[in-house]
């Protein structure tokens, strides 16, 4: 038998050792670029949208987790989920199949002050405090990387925001971008003593990505690469060049958002489509007739409590961040039904209800008009093709 | 956009609001923590009584 006795295992050309070999203690420690469990970013490769892969509504509207905000435009952007195909080079050869795309609209009265356009992520506070990167160290560092794309050749700006305590910023350049041309931006952030992070469930740290923002929003002044406070007229990254946002329909892309703890960017973390979901549906669950018949969909089971009404309660998947705040609908109540005795099905007159909810469970009422008989049990169904129910705890 | 009580079901319900449109659809119901509602609020604003 043979030994070999190291200290550490480092690459040819490497500057620093690959693998570290602790000098009595029998272990090590390797910096390996596979590692699972890396990335902090929920849905980075933009393979969910449950709500829908296309809107014009500020908010969360499109891929999961994933705000496109927008406001004081003269006609609102597009937030979609794009197919990538193989002629998108750099990130198709990744292994990446969609993006999140921002489609500017026709800002007819030129970039004003207070307009904005903007994709952030909202990490969950805990997953931030939990995660091994000791914020208030400037030697611990996380590593922030992304695929971007842009119609228009311009400097873009982004910028992570921690909301606990006195908020703090930490402006970075995208670098100069080519048009239409996919970029791999790679940053490397330390902690800074000032930085507070709760142990909840709150915003723990966003990571925000500029297609343009106003001079309300900026300063000639800031500092990039550097953690400061957030200013109180929130300028958070210098003054942006204005020729992305006053193209008509020019776009915007990102995918492959990966934030880990470390000052290497490793390889992004493909998750199955499954995992990726699940982990979505602590912040938004959605309930939909994809069965391709108008009625074969089931929402549950409850009892008649009136002649006009089945309540029941309905278990959500998995613990949501917090008891939902939202509970959405088509808005039209003849997408729901009663199914009851006498294989009846009854279509409603109101939209569904929810209440006395949870972070895990609520109570779900059908309303009908009439014919419903008290004590007997019933059936949430669908009615349409478009029938849904959806619950939102997002930050 | 404005907000409407919904009438509880339950006295122990907590209220919850009807997301109203400016062009009068409704799709989402939400509690008072809900953040569209808060900054609604915030803005001085005040929830419709329930029917």
């Amino acid at each position: 038998m043979s030994e070999i006795k190291v200290n550490s295992i480092k690459g040819a050309a490497a500057s620093t050792a690959a693998i570290t070999v602790h000098n009595t203690d029998g272990t090590a420690t390797g910096k390996f670029t596979n590692l699972p469990g890396r990335n902090i970013v929920i849905n980075g490769s933009m393979n969910v949208a449950q709500r829908g892969t296309s809107s014009t509504t500020s908010g969360c509207n499109s891929v999961d987790r994933w705000q496109n905000q927008h406001g004081n435009t003269d006609e609102a952007p597009t937030q979609a989920q794009i197919a990538l195909t193989s002629s998108d080079t750099g990130p198709w050869e990744k292994g990446f199949r969609y993006a999140l795309q921002t489609t500017n609209g026709n800002q007819t009265g030129g970039a004003g002050a207070g307009d904005y356009i903007e994709s952030h992520y909202r990490v969950e506070a805990q997953d931030m405090a939990n995660s091994g990167w000791n914020y208030n160290s400037a030697s611990s560092k996380i590593t922030l990387s992304f695929w971007v794309k842009s119609s228009v050749a311009q400097t873009f700006y982004g910028y992570l925001y921690t909301a606990d305590s006195t908020a703090q910023q930490y402006p970075f350049s995208l670098g100069s971008l080519s048009a239409n041309t996919w970029t791999k931006v790679t940053k490397t952030i330390p902690g800074h003593a000032n930085i507070t992070i709760n142990n909840d469930t709150g915003e723990g740290l966003r990571i925000a990505i500029v297609p343009f923002y106003g001079t309300t929003y900026t300063a000639s002044g800031v500092t990039l690469d550097a953690w400061g406070a957030y200013g109180s007229g929130a300028e958070c990254c210098p003054d942006n060049t204005s020729t992305w946002y006053t193209t008509n329909d020019a776009t915007f892309a990102i995918t492959g958002v990966q934030l880990e703890v470390g000052d290497t960017a490793t390889d992004f973390e493909h998750k199955s489509y499954a995992e990726e979901l699940f982990r979505c549906q602590r912040y938004y669950y959605k309930l939909k007739n994809d069965s391709g018949s108008t009625s074969s969909h089931w929402y549950g089971g409850g009892f008649v409590d009136t002649t006009t009404q089945l309540r029941g309660g309905i278990v959500l998947p998995q613990h949501m961040r917090s008891a939902p705040t939202s509970f959405e609908t088509t808005g039209t109540a003849g997408d729901y039904a009663v199914w009851h005795s006498g294989n009846s099905t009854t279509t409603c007159s109101a939209v569904p209800s929810w209440a006395s909810t949870s972070s895990s469970s609520g109570r779900l009422t059908f309303t009908v008009a009439s014919g419903l008989t008290a004590g007997q049990g019933g059936s949430y169904r669908a009615l349409t093709t478009n029938s849904y129910l959806a619950w939102s705890a997002e930050l | 956009m404005r907000f409407k009580k919904i009438a509880k079901e339950d006295a122990g319900d907590t209220q919850w609001y009807f997301q109203i449109e400016d062009d009068g659809s409704s799709k989402v119901q939400c509690s008072g923590d809900y953040p569209p509602f808060k900054e609604w609020v915030d803005e001085g604003n005040t929830a419709e009584a329930a029917d």
